[in-house]
């Protein structure tokens, strides 16, 4: 295990915050060394005992890790909701714009903040949004919520593209 | 009008053929034209607007090639109703001009499909035919094999024209989608239309022709009014049995070269399939997000509607909803620093050295702390405290030699001409100190009638409401008696 990675991990897991396979540098994605220091067979086992010592679970979703509290496995915290209404209302709002739903999880296409501007227009969406208590404008809560929780990310042409985690997410929603 | 022959009249058509291109977009464009039909007046417009490029005599001569008449004269058109301004060409014009454009073959749908197995069927009764002499020279079987010939040749036909369209169509919508432009909102929207495209061609028109020239597939199919329940291909393979057992080797010879040339025809189909896997299964998965994203959303939806009421408050929806089982995986993602405490804070290397100053300060703090010090009750600083501290002792003596044992019928008094008596320096003030000493050794009880009573001594007074006095043992006497 390598401490600084380790402490670095330790950060981004306790905000919050997903740790996916791939990071965005420049216009490519590149391997992300705190996936790979989590997923290592040799460590995986260490991180496991590290922080259920400390009352959390580490969990993977596709190509991505998260924690949970030990012993909540039944309780879907806000976070989840908001997370959820807001990639049911993205998608919703590009297949009427019309585009493609691959729009949002291919990292060289992205969705613009215009078509953003466009879906927040609507009134109906702004419903939903306040229903989970998101107030704030469209592109305001998608960078709280999901940006920030390396959900999605915007890529070299300041498009909004999902990451590994939120394309595991948004594939298991479509198979749910 | 000169008359200009049917050659003639066929190489100016092809010469001009985006007239009749034209013309034929225009009718496709209106779905209830299935019959292809043009409208004289479109035609003659066109015809105008091409013939305007040329010079006088060329125009003079394109006018009277293209004209109706010359068309109808020429057998080029399957009729002209000039009372309601349409007219059709003959099937062979029309594709002859498609063939000159793969993107307009036309594919071969079920139906149609579906048409040439009627065709393959009624060939394979006619062989079947046990009124039929299978002698060479006779009318009615030269006529059959005539007609067997003509059917499978038709068929092969179809076959290619529909496997050439299908190249044309599926090449062209391919490039439309690997060209994609996610930036361009148009084309993103045409990618979209040539997707559904791809996926409407696989499904209505490739999947159909591979199970029609699938020698394998035994497709059970309904029962028509001759035979229907064999594959096409078993059943084309079944006619030219009929001639093997008759033992005409040459026509066996000729008809299977048009079988291989058709099962040929199966393994192109096929190739064309596997090339748009990627795209039919890219389309499928475009329409299954479409699909689940309109489930999810109207069920998002409808939980929302159902929580407003029209009241301000109530309207929100919790994590615990069932709609929002599908992100359970995420189960309670939070944050889970906590707002008022600091962020665990790695020590560097071995962290000792914080540790050691951290204690070194508290360790001095804890020693040079103050100790707490439990004083007594302290000694009187005044000489008025010391009086006053003789007097209650003074008090107490005389006190102790009060008669308990006797009631009284009015406490205060009592007490007060027993302290005038006994105490020296006694003033009226220094009765209420004196009296709970009877609470101590009886009771002291409000007497009834109510009565108010005034003590008078060394120029103060004292008001009070009568009080009795009970001793103890009159009390028990009471009670035992």
């Amino acid at each position: 295990m390598q401490k600084e990675l380790s402490q670095v991990i330790y950060r981004e897991l306790i905000n919050g915050n997903l740790i996916n396979k791939l990071k965005r540098d420049g216009d490519h994605m590149v391997p992300n060394p705190l996936f790979d220091e989590l997923a290592s067979e040799l460590n995986r086992p260490h991180y496991e005992q590290l922080y259920s010592c400390i009352g959390y679970e580490l969990k993977q979703l596709g190509d991505c890790f998260f924690l949970n509290e030990i012993g909540k496995d039944d309780v879907l915290s806000d976070v989840a909701m908001r997370i959820q209404a807001l990639l049911v209302v993205l998608c919703r709002g590009i297949t009427q714009i019309p585009l493609l739903i691959s729009v949002i999880t291919d990292s060289s296409a992205g969705l613009s903040r215009d078509h953003i501007e466009k879906i927040a227009e609507v009134d109906e969406y702004d419903q939903i949004l306040k229903a989970v208590d998101l107030k704030n404008p469209l592109i305001k809560e998608i960078e709280n919520v999901l940006v920030t929780r390396k959900i999605a990310f915007w890529n070299h042409m300041d498009r909004l593209v999902l990451s590994d985690g939120g394309l595991a997410l948004l594939d298991h929603m479509q198979e749910a | 009008m000169p008359v200009v022959n049917s050659d003639q009249t066929i190489i100016t058509i092809l010469n001009n053929k985006a007239l009749f291109f034209r013309l034929m977009d225009h009718a496709l464009a209106d779905f209830r034209n299935h019959a292809m039909e043009f409208t004289i007046s479109d035609y003659e417009s066109l015809l105008v607007a091409v013939a305007n490029k040329h010079n006088e005599t060329e125009k003079r001569r394109l006018f009277d090639t293209l004209s109706l008449d010359n068309l109808e004269r020429n057998g080029l058109l399957n009729y002209a109703d000039r009372r309601t301004g349409r007219f059709r060409l003959q099937d062979f014009i029309l594709e002859m001009l498609r063939h000159l454009d793969s993107k307009r073959l036309r594919e071969l749908s079920s139906a149609e499909l579906n048409q040439l197995m009627k065709q393959l069927e009624e060939c394979y009764r006619q062989v079947s035919d046990p009124n039929i002499m299978w002698l060479v020279g006779d009318n009615e079987f030269e006529e059959m094999v005539a007609s067997v010939y003509s059917s499978l040749q038709h068929v092969a036909s179809r076959l290619k024209s529909n496997v050439r369209a299908l190249k044309g169509q599926t090449e062209r919508l391919a490039n439309v989608v690997d060209e994609q432009k996610y930036i361009d909102l148009a084309r993103s929207d045409q990618v979209r239309v040539a997707l559904n495209e791809i996926l409407r061609i696989h499904e209505r028109h490739v999947t159909p022709t591979l199970q029609f020239l699938d020698e394998r597939l035994d497709i059970r199919r309904a029962r028509t009014e001759l035979f229907g329940e064999t594959a096409p291909m078993a059943l084309l393979k079944k006619i030219i049995t009929r001639f093997e057992q008759r033992k005409l080797t040459d026509h066996v010879a000729r008809l299977q070269r048009i079988q291989f040339h058709i099962l040929a025809m199966g393994r192109e189909v096929g190739d064309i399939a596997k090339g748009l896997d990627s795209y039919v299964k890219y389309a499928e998965d475009e329409r299954r997000r479409y699909n689940r994203t309109e489930q999810l959303y109207n069920a998002l939806r409808g939980a929302v509607i159902e929580k407003q009421t029209g009241l301000l408050r109530d309207f929100k929806l919790r994590a615990d909803h069932p709609v929002f089982s599908v992100v359970r995986p995420l189960g309670g993602l939070k944050s889970f620093v906590r707002a008022q405490s600091a962020n665990v804070n790695w020590p560097k290397s071995e962290g000792n050295f914080a540790l050691n100053e951290i204690l070194r300060v508290r360790i001095e703090a804890e020693i040079n702390k103050p100790k707490p010090v439990i004083s007594k009750v302290g000694d009187p600083t005044s000489d008025k405290e010391i009086a006053q501290r003789q007097f209650i002792e003074k008090m107490l003596a005389v006190m102790t030699d009060f008669d308990y044992q006797q009631s009284q019928d009015d406490a205060y008094l009592g007490v007060h001409e027993y302290l005038c008596d006994h105490l020296e320096n006694y003033s009226l003030n220094h009765l209420m100190d004196a009296v709970p000493f009877l609470s101590a050794n009886g009771n002291v009880e409000l007497a009834i009638p109510v009565v108010q009573h005034a003590i008078e001594y060394q120029g103060m007074r004292l008001n009070y409401r009568k009080r009795c006095f009970v001793s103890r043992v009159a009390a028990s006497d009471s009670e035992s008696q």
